[in-house]
């Protein structure tokens, strides 16, 4: 079977300096791996690498079987990929100016989806996040849980197949966090969503887990 | 801040760049009022109104894109296109006016609204540049993953839009308040009458302050229609910059687009920034009868000699009045950003000495000094220093308060709890942290100090300056001279100007 997610001896750089070295990662359909590491181990940039937001210097990634880096040769945009990104920072990354509903059709307009199904398709991701009677509201309306939900939901309106998490408990409290986590598990077992899933917090690791990767310094550890 | 010295900077503000325009309410009759023709006032304001929306829309047309471009994209040649984008905000207006009507045969409503446009577009470039620097990288990328170049560039549009029309909102208003520049485009062609010759001919005939001020009110009304949405819209998108945690955009891909776009801006600057340049050294040159640099240099030479004390009052004048702006800006502009109470009233107050006509804050100058008590001030030099102060304070105190609600409030309130006085924090903490930006709030003061020309049009102090000089120059003919004493203009306000933006890139650098 096919990696979801097959990292090859990556290398990135910024500005001349190397912010991960030789990193290898094999990630298998469905699996809800977490890549543990103390802050500056470069977690972030190896997701942004992987959704193709950070050019590599060295190695390939490849998605689902495709290949979609190699080198410093981007061969797959990143809206191309089938990834969606959950960015650190609870609801970070949210469009200021749009409702929750907007943030949703604007992402299927994205996808070509009709005009007139929009509406209702926004509606349906937004209460599967239980934010439906919060459509109305912008992001500087939300919480910071109802914020990290809508971010969720928009990651979840594009149908990617694996799902990047940046840290995604971090700025939630300990009901919230629980209630993120059940969500994704579910989440991952309905859509058979495969979920990257990077952490500064060790105690994050025995959750749901089923995989295991630690990164110190921009390598991968044993 | 110590509320004392909050106080005394207010009161200075007061009575110098309020103060004129307070004195202008004040003489205003009932009687002058009444006996306006309504009719003829209302085809001057719409005809001023068209002209100013015909500008503004050049200056967003121009403005946007290319502000867009060398903030967010990876466009060749963004680094050497930044700094010269502002060249033609910087230029006096009369300058590109001469460029333009010198390569074209434009004259009237056409060629001022162009002048206008192109001299207020790196305006709304600047604008869109930081509004679209400020916006997070994480929403930027979401957008992309999302839907690729086109999902950017609609979400990053949603968000600068609000600013780059707040921006052409003040191209407008320059447009309509400026006296100068239609002017001379009128006197070269067809007759374009618009409200600001209105108010400057009610003045003339018979020197009558009180006429020409009521004459002015309804321009002053519709440039604060433009004004306060347009600080209402500032103050808004400001919220987007300002949150916690933020991570700077990487730069957009343009792929293909990258040359062809990259080549736009370089013509762009071209044509707006090096052109008005070129036709004034060709015209120093012989121009017509034959151009030589040998020309060049000695008009550069004669003009220099003939109009050395109108340069040395030109950069007195602009270097007294940054002197004294950048006190004022720095005590005001704090205040403004750190306590935020009557912020959108005190926004509204700051701009006002630079949002009414010009050639009205002369005349407000004219009946707040000229009597027997201030003569001492009125007939000197120091007149000249108060005007342009009173005129550019504001974009001191504006340029401050950007600054410091973009530095962490928080050095300021570890240096309170470890001990320090508001002074001792003002010297030792806000002032080493805004020094850049106060440098080029001064820098910004001095140059449209320099190239201030229609309220010092009215102040006798006022007119040994070298744009006044010009512009007298300018109606009796050009010459090798003339166009020699405009490049000496334009090297003045250039140079620091450039620098200025130097600094202005620092501070965006720094954002949170």
């Amino acid at each position: 079977m096919k990696s979801a997610v097959l990292v090859h001896q990556l290398r990135v750089e910024v500005a001349g300096q190397p912010l991960l070295r030789q990193v290898s990662l094999t990630v298998e359909p469905g699996a809800w791996c977490v890549v543990v590491g103390p802050s500056g181990a470069g977690k972030t940039t190896l997701l942004r690498a992987i959704a193709g937001l950070q050019p590599l210097v060295a190695g390939y990634i490849e998605l689902d079987g495709v290949r979609v880096s190699e080198g410093r040769v981007s061969l797959v945009p990143p809206e191309r990929r089938g990834v969606g990104l959950l960015f650190q920072g609870g609801g970070a990354g949210l469009w200021p100016h749009m409702t929750a509903q907007a943030t949703v059709e604007f992402v299927l307009s994205c996808r070509h989806v009709r005009r007139a199904e929009r509406t209702s398709q926004a509606l349906r991701w937004l209460e599967l996040v239980e934010l439906g009677p919060l459509a109305a509201r912008r992001p500087g309306e939300l919480s910071g849980g109802e914020a990290q939900r809508l971010a969720l939901a928009r990651a979840l309106a594009a149908e990617p197949r694996t799902l990047l998490l940046d840290e995604p408990l971090g700025p939630l409290d300990a009901p919230l966090r629980a209630e993120l986590v059940q969500r994704l598990a579910d989440l991952r077992r309905q859509r058979q969503l495969t979920l990257l899933h990077v952490t500064h917090d060790p105690g994050e690791v025995g959750l749901h887990g089923t995989s295991v990767v630690r990164l110190d310094h921009g390598t991968v550890d044993g | 801040m110590s509320r004392p010295l909050v106080l005394l900077a207010a009161l200075c503000f007061a009575v110098v760049a309020l103060g004129p325009v307070a004195a202008m309410a004040w003489r205003t009759s009932g009687a002058d009022v009444a006996a306006l023709d309504v009719a003829r006032g209302a085809g001057l304001l719409l005809r001023t109104a068209q002209l100013g929306l015909g500008a503004a829309a050049i200056a967003l047309a121009l403005g946007v894109p290319s502000g867009w471009l060398v903030a967010r994209s990876d466009a060749p040649f963004t680094s050497i296109v930044r700094p010269l984008l502002l060249v033609p905000l910087l230029l006096p207006p009369l300058v590109l006016a001469m460029a333009c009507v010198g390569y074209t045969h434009w004259r009237g409503g056409l060629a001022t609204a162009v002048i206008m446009g192109v001299g207020t577009y790196p305006l709304v470039a600047l604008y869109t540049a930081r509004a679209a620097e400020r916006i997070d990288g994480r929403r930027v990328d979401a957008a992309r993953l999302v839907g690729g170049l086109w999902a950017v560039l609609r979400v990053e549009w949603a968000l600068v839009r609000s600013v780059a029309f707040a921006a052409a909102a003040f191209a407008f208003v320059f447009t309509v308040n400026d006296f100068a520049v239609v002017d001379y485009v009128s006197s070269l062609g067809p007759k374009y009458p618009v409200y600001a010759d209105d108010i400057f001919a009610s003045w003339r005939s018979g020197n009558d302050t009180s006429k020409a001020v009521a004459a002015a009110w309804p321009l002053v009304l519709l440039t604060l229609c433009a004004v306060v949405p347009a600080i209402v819209v500032l103050r808004k998108s400001a919220l987007y910059a300002f949150e916690g945690d933020f991570r700077a955009p990487s730069r957009v891909q343009l792929g293909p687009w990258r040359w062809p776009l990259g080549l736009a801006l370089v013509l762009l600057v071209a044509a707006t920034a090096v052109a008005p340049l070129a036709r004034l050294v060709w015209e120093a040159g012989g121009g017509r009868v034959g151009f030589q640099w040998s020309v060049v240099g000695a008009s550069l030479g004669k003009a220099l000699d003939n109009g050395r004390a109108n340069l040395q009052a030109s950069l007195l004048y602009g270097l007294g009045a940054a002197l004294l702006c950048l006190p004022v800006g720095l005590v005001l502009g704090h205040a403004m950003a750190r306590t935020r109470r009557f912020l959108l009233v005190g926004t509204v107050l700051c701009v006002l000495p630079l949002c009414v006509p010009p050639i009205l804050y002369g005349i407000g100058n004219l009946a707040l000094w000229n009597r027997a008590s201030t003569a001492a001030l009125y007939d000197s030099g120091w007149m000249a220093v108060v005007l342009e102060a009173g005129r550019y304070v504001p974009l001191a105190i504006l340029g401050v308060a950007a600054a410091t609600a973009a530095t962490d409030r928080r050095i300021e309130e570890s240096a309170r709890l470890a001990g320090a006085g508001p002074a001792k924090t003002m010297g030792r903490i806000v002032l080493p942290a805004l020094a850049g930006p106060l440098v080029g709030a001064g820098t910004v003061v001095f140059v449209f100090c320099v190239r201030e020309l229609d309220a010092a049009i009215l102040v006798p102090a006022a007119n040994g300056t070298a744009l006044f000089r010009l512009y007298n120059a300018v109606h009796f003919g050009r010459d090798e001279m003339v166009a020699a004493l405009a490049l000496w203009i334009c090297f003045f306000v250039l140079v620091p100007g450039i620098l200025w933006s130097t600094f202005a890139k620092r501070r965006m650098g720094g954002l949170p």
